[in-house]
């Protein structure tokens, strides 16, 4: 069981720190997609498309932990 | 192609200051690449994003009861995967739809987004144009109506490939209706010569 608990802390841990490479990754191509957007251009709702599934996958890997 | 090649564009807008355009220079197209060419980026994305889910319902036929103990790290593991696509997939796209074309009255500028915050800008005067061509290759090129644009010039190209008797080559692929953009080319290249010739 103690065994157990502490892989589960790993892969939280590992979990977490990809979180944040990937979220550090995804601010870095919002910043690009502000700063070479034309006017008029498609850029913003693609954005929102990818932020939506980004949040979406996010929130559904949150509930699903919680509900371990 | 609509939004693909656009073809009023205010040259003021301040998006094109870094253009440096000269006073009487105006912008007469925008050509962005056809969606046609993200349509295989896009077709393996999503293949790979089902993979997991046809491997977990594999797994749980096999393994039954036993994946109950592994269930943290199935879903770290999704979630993980499909982050990674989604990034992955964004990355691409942003390549893709940030390689432009502007065609002003005098230049033709190629924007080569390449990656994370690199971009790559070459510049080709249109009075150095020698020759244009399109090419339309392949049933969904045909069916959508993209395809190759090479532009063959007296200065210094873009194109890796070597052609012999040429100086330099511009090839950019995935343009919406290359003969048009070719035959467009050709004219303002003909309006400079005009231009030129009467002094």
């Amino acid at each position: 069981m103690m065994n157990s608990l502490s892989l589960n802390d790993w892969v939280l841990i590992v979990y977490g720190a990809f979180l944040l490479l990937i979220l550090t990754i995804n601010l870095l191509y919002f910043f690009q997609v502000f700063q070479y957007r034309l006017p008029g251009d498609a850029s913003i709702k693609i954005l929102f498309v990818h932020l939506a599934l980004i949040v979406a996958v996010l929130i559904g890997s949150t509930i699903m932990l919680g509900s371990l | 192609m609509a939004g693909l090649i656009i073809d009023n564009v205010n040259k003021d807008d301040p998006a094109f200051l870094y253009l440096n355009l000269r006073p009487t220079e105006e912008i007469k197209f925008i050509v962005r690449h056809h969606w046609g060419g993200f349509l295989g980026t896009l077709g393996i994305t999503f293949a790979l994003g089902l993979f997991p889910i046809l491997l977990y319902y594999a797994w749980s036929l096999v393994a039954g009861g036993t994946l109950a103990t592994y269930h943290l790290l199935v879903i770290v593991s999704m979630s993980s995967f499909w982050l990674f696509l989604l990034t992955f997939l964004f990355g691409s796209w942003i390549n893709f739809y940030y390689d432009i074309i502007i065609i002003t009255s005098e230049r033709m500028i190629n924007i080569d987004q390449e990656g994370l915050l690199a971009r790559k800008t070459s510049e080709l005067s249109l009075a150095q144009i020698q020759n244009v061509s399109a090419e339309v290759d392949g049933f969904l090129h045909s069916l959508l109506g993209f395809g190759l644009l090479i532009v063959e010039t007296a200065g210094e190209g873009t194109s890796d490939v070597i052609h012999p008797g040429l100086k330099g080559y511009f090839t950019i692929e995935d343009i919406p209706d290359p003969n048009r953009i070719a035959r467009a080319l050709l004219d303002l290249h003909r309006a400079l010569a005009v231009a030129d010739e009467k002094g």
